[in-house]
């Protein structure tokens, strides 16, 4: 049924894909100038991208490349679900390095340029492995290669220490994998992932649950999930604008890929409780992640504290999805993989674009402090339209691409807490989790509204801003593309929505016996949302209004905003610290505002002559689970100096004695 | 889903648009001149409002200097998503209009595109009113928004689906069911933040002059003539868009349940009947009762949520 | 002379030296006791090759009587000819303790390995409880003795120690593994002269009291 042009052009796709990244690698080295590297990264992202359109809709494709010290290593295989992954790749991958060609921030080192092609292959590579050495060696390479694109050339006190934080727990999270790898190996007898299903029966109880755990923590850390998320706003900040796209928009939805290729698709489910788990900690990711966006004014600290709501609303879908396997309710599995790999690709279009955008606005006005920005339409139209469509996208506005992942994670959450496959507690979860995902929807409208708002409307704050000038072709291109992605994707969202549940009911042929996930019932119709048809309607109910009210009336006349009759100037605006003043009175308890204000007097008058207003929300994860853990792990340390006192003849008696103790201990 | 015949989808998509254009303002003049008289005052006449609009239409806007071409597009994208609104939810029959293209959740969704836009709108002017305005109106909506979901959840775990047209045939085949303790408490929990999303007492005070207490006024405060008609039209049609969708989910009976003129016809006047009474009910509302402080409205439309979480709960742990 | 009898004999007199090692607080005295320690060794191993035909014991024999019984002891002669000091003055344990723990090492190997059932090894049952013996004894006097050179004689105790429990349970090591330790002592030594010399430039004697910097 599916036509061989498209097996045949995915293999294609992903061996140009290749080539061009080894050229673009070359390139990287041999020269200083990184454009052309840039523009080869540009072509394997766009073979890759159509590679993976070409995957998600028809069968899945392998490569062997030979085994390395008799294992596996380059055996790739990519299949539906690799293919969305990769799509995303792609598609973000081509806007950065176009975007990369006019960024000043991008090509600093020949080093640098290298390792951002490598950070891209490292990608395709992590989506394709099918061993447990070869995927953690990709993930390896991956998180290396972006650990040297945050850091930069030359780095600083303040940038190593963020870094170090980034490099800190994303070994973690690969030592987590490690083991939960190295123990589903031992229990299904390969490190293969195809015989990996073979674990699903024989791991059973509490190694079960610990091996879910173990991935859970690992994949989460990297997705960034809530207790794991401190390295997100430390990093993002100090990357690069596209790297920060590329790291927010694919490299932390491999943690997804890795949540469902294994504890969804290997170990096929688990008891209720994982799902419940999963819920739960979607949810509680996504409120936090936006409530403490909503307190930044660090325009990429904001955009990166949003790529940690956006992943809790995947893993929405995750837990949903878990909840159906628990169950044995097809539907709601794919619903719910559905509604996360969705959400997956929208995401990764419009936080790309967004992180895109707050680049070229760092470039053009030198501060990324929304504070200190305002105006920037005037100067920079299409940057500010472009940012805008982000914005409305990843508010989860109709007819963009947000709204139709997140209607369907809504679905998949009803249907949750209407199946009578579960028992109530659970229901009443799924429940729970439609007002937490309603919640964080009307919390990302606030805060994007803020954040653009500020950004680019009424007058620059500063002259930083005013000075700000439109960035380059190639940035705005990149950009320009990312937003028709967003819309189209949006309008095209009810086939997307098909194909994508293809996707979802095919996991399983590949690793667990075929069959394992096919809906036995047809799902029941549900609601319906078609973009298409409302994008039509709304348009001409638009252009109605617009050819009514532009009939006869004459054009608008300009004049100064009152102000009370003294000239306009940027103080009487809203600042973004005041646009979250209700939000953070009213979430008090969970952001708890600390709140200073200053007043400096012209001496011996009681008239002010400067104020200053400071507001620091206190993030509770760091300083009740980390601080603590921190001082705690130091303290013990303390003790255990004790022990080293520096002298060499002490170091020698604690050897003999522990020879001595093994000598006696081999005796018996 | 059996394919329906072009021409009533077209004619019912005439009669409900016809119908919801022309009385949006009539029932903000009905409610004007209701709490007029509950204040002892005589009050405007209630055809006021089509009035001003036409005064308003036929004025130049004055925009700022500071705006950007949002501040023009604005009232067009929100009065064109609140339409969008109307033709979604079944007023006057037992099916929208745009059956089969959208459900709640879209309707949700395209008011919230109309409340994004305005409140970015509001900020073009760059004045500290605007900004005000806005700021407040988003951090209601957060407060609103689970509000909404959680009560019409109730409906939906009901109904079995989240189609609004199913949902309100299922809501008139049950009957007395739809008297159901759940299904009330969903309603009440609906009513609260149906204050909230339609600016009234006692979230937010339509009728104030004060800039600093304003909410909803205080985005439109810098918009004029063409502009301002349009955005007023947009809030009064907001009215029809949430009372009907009240009405579709909780009170359904009496609308057509298939399109004959006699069924069109009696569904055109209950659904009159439906609206002028939610008009009235918000108007008591705005001569009875002063605007609560900013902070109180957590506890408020906290209480919404509260009450359609338990419905939930009575719903999965009571039998039905 | 038997084989054996050659090989108790040289266990002997390698567990005797160690004990007088223990004694010994003057450096110069203890470097000779340890390259005669070196010498017993390697000639008990050149003494079963030449019975047993077994070349490459003879020739690991020879290079380590050449290596560790002269020149590694004329280089620590060397150094010490450059310090100040040849006598270990305030060692952690006195001579009488340290004859005490000396003495308290032989038995304590002795009855250790009694229960070891060995099969066919050259050594008899008196070569493996000495070798553990020298080899506890050089770990004793690198901790108990301040001066860096002594530390450097421990070891070369230590490795004394260790060849004869090689030799005594499998006639000696492949001949390039006798080879990679003898090596590995070289580099011991060495950088142990340029360490000694570091150190009587930067503290002005060899104790090992001034490096304290290896703390946590």
């Amino acid at each position: 049924m599916v036509p061989a042009e498209v097996d045949a052009l995915a293999g294609v796709s992903l061996v140009i894909a290749a080539l061009l990244g080894a050229v673009g690698g070359l390139l990287a080295v041999s020269r200083v100038d990184h454009r052309p590297a840039m523009i080869a990264a540009a072509g394997a992202s766009t073979a890759t991208a159509i590679a993976g359109i070409a995957l998600v809709a028809g069968p899945a494709v392998a490569v062997r490349a030979g085994s390395v010290l008799g294992y596996d290593l380059f055996d790739l295989r990519f299949d539906a679900l690799s293919g969305l992954f990769l799509v995303a790749l792609g598609a973000v991958g081509c806007a950065a390095s176009i975007y990369g060609l006019g960024y000043h921030e991008a090509g600093r080192s020949r080093f640098e340029t290298l390792a951002y092609i490598v950070f891209i292959a490292s990608l395709g590579l992590v989506f394709g492995s099918t061993s447990a050495v070869s995927f953690l060696f990709a993930w390896e390479l991956m998180s290396i290669s972006s650990a040297v694109l945050v850091l930069g050339p030359r780095p600083g006190r303040p940038v190593v220490r963020a870094g170090y934080v980034y490099v800190a727990m994303t070994h973690l999270a690969t030592a987590a994998i490690a083991i939960a790898f190295a123990a589903v190996s031992a229990a299904s007898g390969s490190t293969a992932f195809a015989d990996w299903h073979r674990a699903s029966t024989s791991l059973a109880g509490p190694a079960r649950d610990l091996v879910f755990l173990l991935l859970l923590v690992g994949f989460g850390t990297k997705a960034g999930m809530i207790p794991l998320h401190v390295w997100l706003p430390r990093a993002h900040p100090i990357a690069p604008a596209h790297v920060s796209a590329l790291m927010s928009g694919v490299m932390i939805k491999a943690g997804i890929y890795g949540l469902i290729r294994f504890a969804i698709e290997a170990l096929g489910g688990g008891p209720s409780w994982w799902g419940v788990l999963v819920l739960a900690l979607g949810a509680v990711s996504a409120i936090l992640g936006v409530l403490y966006a909503l307190a930044e004014h660090d325009l990429k600290r904001l955009l990166a504290f949003h790529s940690v709501e956006n992943i809790g609303i995947i893993l929405l879908g995750v837990g949903v999805a878990l909840l159906g396997l628990s169950a044995g309710a097809p539907t709601l599995v794919v619903l719910g993989v559905a509604a996360a790999l969705f959400h997956t690709l929208n995401h990764a279009l419009f936080k790309g674009l967004l992180f895109l955008g707050a680049g070229a606005v760092q470039e053009a006005s030198g501060t990324r402090d929304l504070n200190r920005l305002g105006g920037l339409a005037r100067a920079m139209p299409l940057t500010a339209l472009a940012f805008g469509i982000g914005a409305a996208a990843i508010s989860g506005l109709p007819p963009l691409n947000g709204f139709a992942s997140e209607w369907l994670t809504f679905q998949g959450l009803l249907s949750t807490g209407g199946s009578v496959a579960l028992d109530p507690i659970t229901r009443f979860a799924g429940y729970l989790a439609v007002g937490a995902l309603a919640l964080t929807a009307a919390l990302a409208v606030a805060c994007f509204v803020k954040a653009t708002g500020m950004t680019f409307l009424a007058l620059p704050r500063t002259p930083g801003a005013q000075r700000a000038r439109e960035v380059g072709r190639s940035m705005r291109a990149a950009m320009a593309g990312l937003a028709l992605a967003c819309v189209g994707v949006g309008l095209g969202a009810g086939p997307i929505g098909s194909v994508l549940a293809g996707v979802a009911r095919g996991l399983g042929s590949g690793i667990a016996p075929v069959g394992s996930l096919q809906p036995t019932v047809a799902p029941p119709t549900l609601g319906a949302y078609d973009p298409a048809i409302l994008g039509l309607a709304g348009a001409c109910v638009g252009v109605a209004i617009l050819a009514v009210s532009m009939a006869g009336a004459a054009a608008a006349r300009r004049a100064p905003t009152w102000t009370c009759g003294i000239l306009p100037d940027p103080a009487f605006e809203y600042t973004a610290t005041s646009y979250s003043k209700p939000l953070r009175l009213f979430f008090d308890p969970i952001l708890r505002p600390d709140r200073e204000l200053h007043v400096e007097l012209h001496e011996g008058t009681p008239f002010p002559r400067r104020v200053t207003y400071r507001s620091e929300v206190d993030h509770l994860i760091e300083s009740r689970v980390y601080g603590p853990a921190h001082r705690a792990s130091i303290g013990l340390s303390q003790l255990v100096r004790r022990l080293q006192q520096g002298t060499l003849q002490l170091y020698l008696a604690y050897s003999v004695v522990a020879l001595v103790i093994l000598l006696l201990l081999a005796r018996r | 889903m059996t394919p329906e015949p072009l021409l009533p989808g077209v004619m019912l998509t005439v009669i409900q648009l016809g119908f919801g254009l022309a009385v949006a303002p009539l029932l903000q003049g009905v409610m004007k001149r209701f709490k007029a008289r509950l204040q002892y005052r005589r009050g405007a006449s209630i055809w006021q409002p089509y009035w001003d609009l036409a005064k308003w239409w036929a004025k130049t806007p004055v925009e700022s200097e500071t705006a950007s071409p949002l501040t023009a597009a604005a009232p067009i994208i929100v009065l064109t998503a609140t339409i969008v609104a109307v033709l979604l939810i079944p007023i006057v029959a037992l099916r929208a209009p745009l059956d089969g293209h959208g459900d709640l959740l879209v309707v949700l969704g395209v008011l919230a595109l109309a409340r994004f836009v305005l409140a970015l709108a509001a900020l073009d002017s760059g004045s500290a009113f605007g900004g005000m305005g806005s700021s407040r109106e988003v951090a209601i909506a957060t407060l609103v928004e689970p509000g909404v979901l959680l009560s019409l959840a109730v409906v939906v775990a009901g109904a079995g689906t989240t189609d609004l047209g199913r949902i309100a045939s299922h809501g008139v085949a049950a009957g007395s069911a739809a008297l159901a303790p759940p299904l009330l408490l969903a309603a009440i929990a609906f009513g609260i933040v149906a204050i909230a999303e339609t600016g009234h007492e006692p979230v937010d005070n339509p009728d104030t002059h004060l800039e600093l207490t304003m909410i909803h006024e205080g985005m439109l405060l810098e918009a004029s003539g063409r502009q301002l008609a349009l955005l007023t039209y947009a809030a009064q049609l907001k009215l029809v868009v949430v009372a009907g969708l009240f009405a579709a989910v909780f009170l359904p009976m009496g609308a057509a349940a298939d399109l004959t003129v006699a069924g069109v016809a009696l569904g055109l006047g209950v659904a009159f009947v439906k609206l002028m009474a939610a008009a009235l009910a918000l108007g008591m509302l705005d001569a009875g009762m002063a605007k609560l402080r900013i902070m109180a409205l957590p506890g408020l439309l906290g209480l919404s949520s509260l009450l359609a979480l338990t419905a939930l709960a009575a719903q999965l742990w009571l039998p039905a | 002379m038997t084989v054996t009898s050659l090989v108790d004999l040289c266990a002997a007199g390698i567990v005797l030296l160690g004990v007088v090692l223990a004694v010994t607080r003057s450096i110069g005295r203890s470097i000779w006791l340890v390259a005669a320690q070196s010498a017993l060794g390697a000639s008990a191993a050149i003494g079963v090759g030449v019975s047993l035909g077994l070349w490459h014991l003879v020739v690991g024999g020879v290079l380590a009587l050449a290596a560790k019984a002269i020149v590694y002891p004329l280089v620590l002669r060397q150094m010490l000819r450059a310090s100040s000091v040849s006598v270990e003055r305030h060692p952690y344990a006195g001579p009488r303790l340290s004859l005490v723990v000396a003495i308290g090492i032989v038995f304590a190997s002795g009855a250790a390995t009694s229960d070891l059932a060995l099969a066919a090894s050259v050594g008899g049952t008196r070569a493996l409880p000495a070798a553990i013996a020298a080899m506890l004894t050089g770990l004793f006097l690198m901790m108990s003795r301040r001066k860096a050179l002594s530390l450097l004689i421990g070891l070369l105790v230590f490795e004394n120690g260790l060849s004869l429990a090689a030799f005594a349970l499998t006639y000696g090591m492949p001949l390039v593994v006798e080879l990679g330790i003898l090596f590995d002592l070289l580099i011991v030594i060495v950088v142990g002269w340029v360490y000694a010399r570091r150190m009587l430039r930067v503290f002005g004697s060899l104790s090992t009291d001034e490096l304290r910097s290896l703390r946590g």
